[in-house]
């Protein structure tokens, strides 16, 4: 029998049809606890999504290698958002009526609050493993929400401190960030923190230069790098994030800006502007993470972490996305080894002022606003003759609780 | 032909109106979600294949709509829910009106693409300075509205009362789209899209007639950004910005340009093709861009049209052929 083009194209239509009639894949058993992981898998956010899978799976697989919790084994079922928030609501939403009611991961901001926003409607929580906004566990918390990592005004109140203290003599620090509220956000946090840790560390004023604002997506820094140059400075903060970060940090190193200062910090690029920028990444550059694996060579979780990331085969340096996610599982698996349900209403009390063992060591749940006090982490990268052509020459773990300001779940955070 | 597509048109009534009772949840938010998505690539269809004026900032005037509803239900104002949406259609169209007495005046063709798209990108950094808007982050956690009916009361809370209203006003919309496309109106802007030298010359005021419909069609992309706030519980920046305009452009044209029916069709299309691949991590956005390529290769007036052309060939016309 010849099949002929038409019958070939009904035959595949028909095919495709029955692959998408929405019939129930993966019908709640008794012996496991599903836990839901939403995060990007595609565009520019499809690597750090990757490293969410990876950990959160590695997680899995320990905890039920060691007989699972209560005899009951966990089972990880990943949906892409595809970075948009509906696509997100429509994988909770499908998951929570296929019985789950556990959800972790979250990469952009926008998707975390899409899903902060039904997860007391699906009777179910949200243990965020990235997301980074402050407004987060502050003017958007909810109850249902957790987040195991540190946030935004952490992270940037921890490497003002940590600066500070590195470059004593560093009296004139510019900055440049994004037009937008994060950028705006990373500011008002520096402009906080960095005066007050010259003067309590070092008796010190520091004078802040105006910051440079700049656009999303700008692929040419030459102007502003030359404005940073003839301002003397001796510091500087960077505030773009991404592709944007790499692009400036290239034009930076080329035009010899990164040589002319002491040193500069960035939030949250983790591994990414020095995988970029392989041997022309710059000097002095303090990169934030999530989690940087090498602060933590004498914790056990942390090396079986970095021995299965490398046994796999998925590279030498597992990034914080990994660690967090294997973080979330950690969580939650306490949680419910205390005997909490699986329901909303039995694993928030459990979650609510929790500590745990992590790769970051120690990380208790405030019970205010269920924010992660915790380490936060930066490491000095720099260019290097090896396969990577970088390498990581210092490290920092900043104890992260005094940076961490009040609880004020419902209110958005102040300085001063 | 035609009582096919009557009877395709029911099923598809059937199936948005048994959702709730057929599928899982998961699959009935992406239904509303789809309702939503149909009225405003209407809306966008009614200006390309009726009045002939393309443009790629259309997703400013569903923003409208969206973030009118979102501040409503996020501030609490004291006004009943069910004017939300025709206010958002009114605000929509008197955007629409004021893009269209200034653009229109000076552009037409691909400048009045270019300025619609420049225009559109303007309220997305506006809505990046607002506080009140919620800044890059939108205005999530939108709380669903209790509607007083006076005689009773529709909670939207419930997942039901919430579907059904989305589909209600979508189906509305529709109706009232379809009855414009269908009256003196519609006609009026097929003789300016066909010839406007032409319906010029028979009396036709070819610029009022752009006017109306760019202002009519602000006005529907409004009322579908209206429902977004209650459905979806969040408004983005995203859903305001240049790649939303695009949706209702690819909508049409993988659903069939020049078809009243046809971004419904698209719009379905796409829902189902990413919903369909959502398990394919990876390999999701190569086969979407695949069928989509396939459809244009295949099928250049879209599904419609393929659809069209198959008959016509069963019957023994060929298109394009005279007889």
């Amino acid at each position: 029998m010849r099949t002929n083009r038409r019958q070939f194209i009904g035959g595949a239509l028909g095919l495709g049809a029955l692959s998408a009639f929405p019939i129930s894949a993966i019908a709640q058993s008794g012996g496991t606890i599903k836990i839901g992981l939403i995060t990007s898998l595609q565009g520019g956010y499809a690597a750090f999504g990757q490293n969410h899978q990876r950990g959160a799976q590695f997680a899995v697989d320990e905890i039920n290698a060691a007989g699972g919790i209560g005899g009951k084994k966990l089972e990880l079922v990943v949906r892409d958002d595809g970075l948009k928030p509906d696509i997100g609501i429509a994988a909770a939403r499908e998951l929570a009526a296929d019985g789950v009611r556990i959800f972790t991961g979250g990469l952009v901001s926008g998707v975390v609050l899409a899903l902060n926003g039904i997860m007391g409607e699906l009777d179910s929580i949200f243990v965020s493993a990235a997301a980074h906004g402050n407004n987060l566990t502050h003017e958007d918390f909810k109850p249902n929400y957790f987040r195991v990592t540190d946030y935004s005004a952490m992270r940037v109140g921890a490497g003002s401190h940590l600066v500070a203290q590195r470059y004593k003599d560093a009296k004139v620090w510019g900055s440049i960030a994004p037009d937008a509220e994060i950028g705006r956000s990373v500011m008002e946090v520096v402009n906080f923190h960095l005066p007050r840790a010259y003067k309590e560390l070092h008796g010190a004023e520091v004078k802040m230069t105006e910051t440079l604002w700049t656009k999303f997506g700008a692929t040419d820094y030459r102007n502003e790098i030359a404005r940073l140059m003839s301002q003397g400075i001796d510091g500087l903060i960077v505030g773009l994030g991404g592709a944007d970060e790499t692009t400036f940090l290239q034009q930076a190193g080329q035009l010899g800006l990164t040589k002319k200062i002491q040193g500069f910090f960035t939030s949250g690029s983790e591994f990414l502007g020095a995988i970029a920028l392989k041997e022309r990444t710059p000097e002095n550059y303090w990169s934030g993470f999530h989690w940087y694996y090498g602060a933590y060579p004498d914790n056990p979780i942390a090396k079986r972490v970095v021995d299965t990331f490398r046994e796999k085969g998925y590279g030498k340096h597992p990034d914080g996305f990994v660690g967090m996610t294997h973080a979330a599982i950690s969580a939650i698996s306490a949680a419910l080894a205390k005997g909490a349900g699986e329901t909303s209403k039995e694993l928030i009390p459990a979650l609510e002022g929790m500590s745990f063992d992590s790769v970051k060591g120690k990380i208790t749940l405030r019970k205010e606003d269920h924010q992660a006090i915790s380490d936060v982490n930066y490491a000095l990268l720099g260019p290097a003759k090896n396969e990577d052509g970088w390498e990581v020459v210092d490290f920092a773990r900043v104890d992260g609780e005094p940076f961490a300001g009040a609880p004020t779940p419902g209110q958005p955070l102040k300085f001063g | 032909m035609k009582l096919a597509a009557r009877l395709s048109l029911a099923v598809l009534l059937v199936a948005f109106l048994l959702a709730p009772f057929l599928v899982h949840p998961g699959l009935v938010f992406i239904a509303g979600f789809a309702m939503i998505q149909i009225v405003f690539a209407l809306s966008w269809n009614l200006l390309f294949s009726y009045a002939g004026l393309v443009s790629f900032g259309h997703a400013a005037f569903f923003g409208i709509g969206a973030y009118v509803s979102a501040v409503a239900l996020r501030y609490g104002w004291h006004i009943n829910f069910l004017l939300i949406p025709p206010i958002s259609a009114v605000l929509g169209a008197a955007a629409a009106f004021l893009v269209a007495i200034v653009v229109l005046r000076r552009a037409n063709g691909i400048q009045f693409s270019v300025l619609t798209l420049a225009l559109s990108q303007l309220v997305v950094v506006l809505i990046g300075y607002s506080e009140y808007l919620g800044h890059d982050e939108g205005i999530s956690a939108i709380p669903r509205p209790v509607i007083n009916l006076g005689i009773a009361t529709l909670d939207l809370n419930n997942p039901l009362a919430s579907y059904y209203f989305v589909i209600v006003i979508g189906l509305i919309a529709i109706a009232l789209i379809w009855l414009v496309v269908h009256g003196p109106i519609g006609r009026t802007m097929q003789a300016v899209r066909i010839d406007p030298e032409r319906a010029a010359f028979v009396g036709i005021d070819v610029w009022r007639l752009r006017v109306v419909a760019f202002t009519l069609s602000g006005g529907f992309a409004a009322l579908a950004g209206s429902l977004l706030a209650p459905w979806a519980q969040i408004v983005h920046p995203d859903y305001v910005n240049w790649l939303a305009s695009a949706q209702p452009l690819f909508a049409t044209l993988l659903g069939g340009a020049g078809f009243f029916w046809g971004p419904v069709v698209g719009v379905l299309g796409l829902a189902w093709l990413n919903y369909a691949m959502r398990t394919f991590v990876g390999l999701s956005e190569i086969m979407i861009g695949a069928s989509l390529l396939v459809v244009v290769l295949l099928a250049p007036q879209g599904i419609l049209g393929a659809l069209r052309d198959a008959v016509r060939r069963r019957r023994g016309k060929v298109a394009g052929e005279h007889r």
